[in-house]
């Protein structure tokens, strides 16, 4: 076979690099769970995590959500400028705010959904994926 | 009036292209140079340089020694992209004003096309801190941020594409009759329509036309520009705000500048009236509407029939970026807003005179972090 007709090897999608306060929410994934840090004192659910409560300095826990939200906004992606998503473009990423916390903002791909049905104020479920190239899973979502 | 005011006394720049060949090193060499000659100033004079940058540039010791200079008093770069470029000449000011250093260069270099490109990746990587949860899914360039903030935007406040489009037209036509600019084909509203889009709602003259190149200004007390070659302009003030992560800002129909233009108008007695002139950090059309709408030159969702009224232009209420801006000037960071502002000011800006421009606005940033100054002829 013609070297040059083989296929290339497609590359990975950037691999997260946990830190000490991040690695429990990674780990939860690989489970299957998505879950956001919450403060045992004042309640308050916090993302991205930290080593403590960014409202009261209290002690911080992972906690699963519902993985129900709705699109805060989003784009779609034509560009393609990191690597590994080439075959999907174009495809959309949205902010989502979960229903526990609607001052979050989840980061992800709205997944199975044409451009056309994409609104703010969307209702969306979680699905939680392989990320390929590595150990790692992550929230994707889907228009409910 | 204090004999301690900073003041902006000399101006340089290298070529703006798409492929310098050059160094990062080299470029900020010849645009502090330039700087310091066009102020009447011996090398000898500066003891202070402020720079920003992202890995991206040449630290403000490495310029100083590759001018052949024994050490600077004042060496800064802050950590940062083009959200920081009030904030460093901020910081050469009040290091002249306090006394610190007697004349800071502030620089930026950058081959941010040939070079570094912001939002391009390649290969296999591995992203930490607040991008390690967008990464994974695709989401790690600025353009990408933004555009969330721009389609919540169009979503409340109306804007339309046609309303980009307006912008990067006016910016591109004050970028025709501008040499150091890269672009200088009219733009029309078929063209800008017909471009692909890069991060939907962004099509490609939305984005900043990335480019290679340095840029530089020379900041002294009022007492030390009396004597020197040009015109000096003054730094009046400048107001900051910055957050950090642009996905969790609060209210994205509000940018940075909902903060740091209250400050600055109450303190300074000025408003947007009063400016001649604005250089708006726009490395979108979308910051160009967000701020100018924050800064109060028209209200929020007005930016469209602002531009369709031609008053962002010549004749109009305020000619926003003469210069043609990081969308069709260069992308040199903004950098490039605070030369065109001081040639502006000292009335030395040829064919794009502003006539009798007195004061202009400068801004830096887009989304939850930047901040605004004003520079005045007199």
């Amino acid at each position: 076979m013609d070297a040059t007709l083989a296929p290339r090897e497609t590359p990975a999608p950037p691999q997260p690099a946990p830190s000490l306060d991040s690695a429990p929410y990674w780990e939860s994934l690989k489970q299957g769970v998505l879950a956001m840090q919450r403060c045992a004192q004042c309640r308050h659910w916090q993302f991205p995590p930290a080593e403590i409560c960014r409202k009261c300095a209290g002690t911080v826990a992972l906690e699963p959500i519902s993985g129900r939200g709705t699109i805060y906004t989003y784009i779609i992606e034509h560009r393609g400028g990191a690597p590994g998503f080439e075959a999907l473009l174009p495809y959309p990423i949205a902010l989502v705010t979960p229903e526990e916390a609607p001052h979050i903002r989840i980061p992800a791909r709205i997944v199975d959904a044409r451009p056309d049905e994409l609104a703010i104020g969307h209702a969306v479920t979680a699905q939680i994926i392989p990320l390929p190239g590595g150990d790692f899973s992550i929230p994707v979502f889907r228009l409910a | 009036m204090a004999n301690t005011d900073p003041m902006v006394v000399g101006i340089g720049r290298s070529a703006y292209s798409r492929n310098s060949g050059r160094t990062t090193a080299g470029m900020a060499v010849e645009a502090c140079r330039k700087a310091v000659a066009d102020a009447g100033m011996e090398l000898a004079d500066i003891d202070g340089m402020v720079s920003f940058a992202i890995g991206d540039s040449a630290h403000p010791l490495e310029v100083a020694q590759d001018m052949g200079l024994p050490g600077l008093r004042v060496p800064i770069e802050m950590s940062g992209g083009g959200n920081m470029v009030t904030l460093a000449v901020a910081q050469a000011c009040a290091a002249v004003r306090t006394g610190m250093c007697k004349a800071a260069l502030v620089f930026r270099s950058l081959n941010s096309r040939s070079g570094k490109r912001f939002g391009t990746f390649e290969g296999n990587i591995s992203v930490g801190g607040d991008q390690q949860y967008g990464a994974p899914q695709g989401y790690l360039a600025p353009g990408q941020w933004f555009a969330m903030y721009c389609q919540r935007y169009m979503h409340e406040l109306g804007t339309t594409h046609e309303d980009l489009g307006r912008v990067a037209i006016t910016t591109r036509a004050h970028a025709v009759p501008n040499e150091a600019a890269i672009l200088r084909k009219p733009l029309t509203m078929d063209d800008y329509l017909a471009a692909r889009w890069i991060y939907e709602p962004f099509r490609l003259f939305d984005c900043a036309l990335e480019a290679d190149g340095a840029c530089a200004i020379l900041v002294t007390t009022r007492e030390r520009a009396r004597d020197l070659a040009r015109h000096p302009v003054a730094m009046l003030d400048q107001e900051t705000f910055m957050s950090r992560n642009p996905d969790t800002w609060s209210d994205m129909t509000r940018l940075f500048s909902a903060h740091a233009a209250p400050p600055l108008w109450e303190r300074t007695g000025l408003g947007p009236k009063d400016m001649d002139l604005a250089c708006i950090y726009d490395c979108f059309t979308f910051t160009t509407v967000g701020v100018i709408e924050d800064y109060g030159f028209c209200e929020k969702g007005g930016t469209g029939d602002y531009y369709a009224g031609g008053r962002a232009t010549y004749g109009g209420d305020c000619v926003i970026n003469p210069h043609g801006g990081l969308l069709s000037e260069a992308y040199i960071h903004g950098m490039n807003h605070h030369y065109e502002a001081v040639l502006q000011l000292r009335g030395d800006a040829g064919v794009r005179q502003v006539p009798d421009a007195q004061l202009a606005l400068v801004t830096a940033g887009t989304g939850p972090y930047g901040g605004g100054l004003i520079y005045a002829r007199n």
